[in-house]
């Protein structure tokens, strides 16, 4: 069996057991489930081509779970596929509301930009260090307690309120 | 904190998509993605060198090497209009300024071929009659036959005849 075929069944492999899961955590910082799983996608892409070195790593899901919270904020990526959504399917629609029982959250997050959404998905749900997201994310460490600190007044409020309720 | 990444998670797990693609897929839509591309470079890189070759084409005219249609103006006989300009000699020793002379001056056709020769007198003054058209004027400076002068760019005689053509002679 050839290098190539090796590496795509791995990756194939991979791909089926942690598809669903890297969407939905990437789809919390992303503008919608859409965009995520382009972003989850164009990362297994990416691993496939690296992988002689992802496969060494001690998880790929992690590396391509990075990779693909990491393309979530690369311009270039967004402003092409923004012009190629637009020309395939004109003007977005307005999203529907969400339902109640993740309405606080769902809002909270759609009120943050792309970069605090990173920085909470990968603090909070995650559990990196500040130090950690900044590496990953290749931006300084003093941004990465910024933007958490912008986000943690997003989130003030739901904290309280969902500290009330208990 | 631990709420919000109870919060999170739960809404990570409602984000996840019923349904994934094979990776197979993937890879498969990415090579079309990259051999549409490359042709589509391809075909433009194939139609820049076309029009880079017309452009060239048309920028050498008639002194190119092209087919019969191109140069009507000198192989299709008109009437002669008169052409009048001088023959220099510039450069040499520091400040010697450009300096007429005389010598022979040589209307050559697209193809290379010489239509018409004047002789130039001292004061380097010369006129003669040619068809219209578009030319390249060399010379040849009196007493130094292997010298080289000639007419910056192409000489285009208009119906209405060409005055102050001028043909510099280049000395080190």
């Amino acid at each position: 069996m050839s290098h190539s075929s090796t590496a795509s069944n791995a990756v194939a492999d991979l791909f089926r057991d942690c598809y669903a899961r890297l969407v939905g955590t990437v789809a919390l910082a992303a503008d919608s489930r859409a965009d995520a799983e382009d972003c989850v996608q164009e990362a297994f892409l990416k691993a496939f081509d690296r992988w002689d070195h992802v496969s060494q790593l001690e998880s790929p899901e992690v590396w391509v779970r990075t990779v693909a919270l990491r393309l979530l904020s690369n311009r270039r990526r967004n402003a092409r596929n923004g012009l190629k959504v637009l020309l395939r399917h004109g003007p977005p629609t307005v999203e529907p509301a969400p339902e109640p029982d993740h309405v606080d959250i769902a809002r909270a997050l759609q009120r943050m930009p792309v970069g605090q959404r990173q920085v909470v998905v990968m603090h909070y749900l995650l559990g990196l260090g500040t130090d950690e997201i900044a590496q990953e994310l290749r931006i300084a460490a003093g941004t990465v307690k910024s933007r958490l600190s912008r986000a943690r007044t997003v989130l003030g409020p739901l904290l309280r309120e969902e500290s009330f309720h208990v | 904190m631990s709420d919000i990444s109870k919060l999170l998670a739960a809404e990570a797990q409602r984000l996840q998509p019923a349904r994934a693609p094979e990776f197979a897929e993937l890879l498969a839509a990415r090579d079309r993605r990259r051999r549409s591309g490359t042709a589509a470079g391809v075909v433009v890189l194939i139609a820049a060198v076309t029009g880079g070759t017309a452009l060239m084409v048309d920028n050498l005219g008639p002194r190119g090497q092209q087919g019969p249609a191109r140069q009507p103006a000198v192989a299709v006989p008109t009437a002669s209009v008169p052409v009048s300009g001088t023959l220099h000699q510039v450069g040499g020793p520091v400040g010697a300024g450009p300096r007429s002379i005389a010598g022979t001056v040589h209307f050559q056709s697209a193809e290379g071929v010489v239509v018409t020769s004047v002789d130039v007198g001292a004061d380097g003054r010369f006129s003669l009659t040619v068809p219209v058209g578009t030319y390249r004027v060399t010379a040849t400076p009196a007493g130094n036959p292997t010298g080289l002068c000639q007419a910056e760019g192409d000489v285009i005689v208009p119906a209405a005849g060409l005055a102050d053509v001028e043909v510099n002679c280049h000395v080190r």
